[in-house]
């Protein structure tokens, strides 16, 4: 029997992230049974959250380029369900979620799944954090590891009720070049993400034992600002 | 341009939240903040406040670093101060000499032979004083020998096992109880790490570090600390407390090299910033405010707290720098 596996994300009018094109259509090539749900469906909670990342980290907020590849279309053309929500914690949402009865969730998220959403699925809901795991926790990542221990790190991890506390499945070390950009790291890192997803999908499927590491400690970040990620990157320059 | 202010004021406030702030350097607004206080100052002293017709209030307020004491008798007794606080402002000293609120009343009792009981009277309003003036006593005492480094421990220990948001309430500098702000709680927070640096207690220090980090927490889940800091109410900003908090965070930063509170305090006061662009200078609403309008300017409390934290940034900054090189 295939596994069932599902996309969990937000924005459906704007997603082109290439990682999810390349993880679906790679799940549709190896078999198994993928669906995708989208949440913050709506323009007003896009328009919102569009304004905080703006407000935080004007990195974060790339331009939507219309002429980009959209993932909803492209997963319509791949014969992907597409399934749309208001909000993926609202309870229509975790229902529908639910009665899917998936082997396995990953999410692509920008908000923290609410306890009633991790208590009532039953399947394994998978995050991959753009740093170092149990060292550096929340946002803004792929910098405050670089700023701490010079280096980058993806780390996939079984998503629990607090953030980033899930116990840790994998690490993935992304080499450093010189004169990066935080900007190409995260780039980097999503190139990695099919890959480090099917290491533990296959390992789901042939049963095989999964070393969970311990996921307790570290700290909880928030964004960088933008002070201190101008002197990040003139050190990088230099 | 009142009514400008007036309606940019309450446009920030209200869509705090996803307003991106237009701040300009912190060179500009410290020449700004400068500009000010050139304005405001008064031999030593400070004009409380102006109201929005221009008019001076009279009341005098000395200038520390860490507290303004009302001055009834400004000419009579300040022979007594040796230390020139103008030049503590801005002056570069160890962290601990710049920043100890209790500078100004040790120096005070040393230099004029007062009693301590009689020179505080001065500070102390109410019968029943907040938590935060009771460890400014209590940290003077630790000063001038009246009081053990274990008797201030406890007390201070005990106040941060409370819950926050139950303390903030407590914490207030009127008898009203329950209505205290972030502004007394950001005072408190700023002595807790003045004491810090004056005693070498592990138990403190690790006690200290679980706040500043239930702190952090607060700060990672709002972004914002509002009137009653933990509260949900957000037409309540106080922005002298806003301003103590990210102070209490650079130097906690700075003390522990753990730049999650600098990044903080960092987007505290790029807010403060917005509003003294708003105003020409100057920072309104510093008191609890509903809904962002004050008729009065205070020059001499806020601005010089801003001027502090501004220079703290910057120092921050350097030490951000410092490590990533090593």
């Amino acid at each position: 029997m295939s596994l069932k596996i599902a996309l969990l994300t937000n924005y459906p009018f704007v997603d082109n992230v290439e990682w999810k094109r390349a993880f679906v259509a790679a799940c549709l090539d190896k078999g198994y049974d993928v669906e995708a749900h989208y949440g913050k469906r709506d323009f007003k909670s896009m328009f919102f959250s569009f304004l905080k990342k703006r407000k935080y980290n004007s990195k974060l907020v790339k331009k939507v380029n219309s002429k980009s590849v959209k993932n909803v279309p492209f997963f319509n053309s791949l014969g992907v369900t597409v399934f749309q929500h208001k909000n993926v914690n609202f309870s229509p949402a975790i229902e529908k979620i639910k009665s899917k009865k998936y082997d396995i969730i990953v999410t692509a998220l920008d908000q923290i799944l609410s306890k009633n959403f991790l208590n009532e699925i039953d399947s394994r809901v998978v995050n991959v954090h753009y740093g170092v795991l149990p060292e550096i926790k929340g946002l803004s990542a792929i910098e405050w590891t670089y700023f701490k221990y010079k280096k980058c790190e993806a780390t996939l991890h079984y998503i629990n009720k607090g953030i980033d506390t899930g116990s840790i499945i994998q690490k993935k070390g992304i080499e450093i070049v010189k004169l990066f950009s935080f900007e190409n790291l995260r780039k980097e890192i999503q190139s990695k993400i099919p890959e480090m997803l099917f290491n533990f999908i296959s390992k789901i499927e042939n049963g095989d034992e999964i070393k969970e590491i311990d996921n307790k400690g570290g700290k909880l970040y928030t964004f960088m600002h933008p002070d201190l990620l101008s002197i990040l990157i003139k050190s990088n320059k230099q | 341009m009142k009514l400008y202010s007036l309606f940019t004021d309450w446009f920030v406030i209200r869509w705090l939240e996803y307003l991106k702030f237009n701040v300009k350097s912190d060179n500009y607004h410290i020449d700004i903040t400068l500009n000010v206080l050139d304005m405001y100052n008064k031999n030593g002293a400070m004009v409380k406040e102006f109201n929005i017709f221009g008019s001076r209030s009279k009341t005098l307020y000395l200038k520390s670093t860490g507290y303004y004491i009302k001055n009834k008798h400004e000419n009579k007794k300040k022979q007594l101060y040796n230390i020139d606080l103008e030049k503590c402002l801005y002056k570069e000293q160890s962290n601990n000499n710049y920043f100890n609120s209790t500078v100004y009343l040790t120096e005070k009792v040393k230099a004029g032979g007062t009693s301590f009981n009689k020179s505080i009277k001065v500070l102390k309003k109410d019968s029943e004083a907040s938590q935060h003036i009771e460890l400014l006593f209590l940290i003077t005492k630790f000063r001038l020998e009246l009081a053990t480094e274990v008797f201030v421990v406890n007390f201070i220990l005990n106040n941060l096992s409370k819950d926050i948001e139950v303390f903030v309430g407590e914490n207030a500098f009127e008898q009203r109880k329950n209505y205290g702000s972030s502004h007394e709680f950001g005072y408190w927070l700023n002595y807790i790490l003045d004491f810090n640096g004056l005693c070498n207690n592990i138990k403190l220090k690790n006690a200290i570090y679980s706040y500043f980090e239930e702190l952090h927490l607060i700060f990672v889940k709002r972004k914002m600390f509002y009137h009653d800091v933990v509260g949900k109410d957000k037409s309540l900003i106080n922005v002298s407390g806003v301003i103590l908090i990210a102070k209490a965070f650079f130097r906690h930063s700075l003390i522990t090299k753990d730049f999650r509170f600098a990044n903080a305090g960092m987007f505290l006061i790029d807010f403060v910033k917005q509003l003294q662009i708003n105003s020409k200078g100057f920072i309104q609403n510093t008191f609890p405010i509903h809904k962002g309008n004050s008729r009065y300017k205070f020059p001499s409390w806020t601005i010089n707290y801003f001027l502090e934290v501004l220079i703290l940034k910057k120092q921050v900054l350097n030490e951000f720098k410092n490590c990533l090189i090593n």
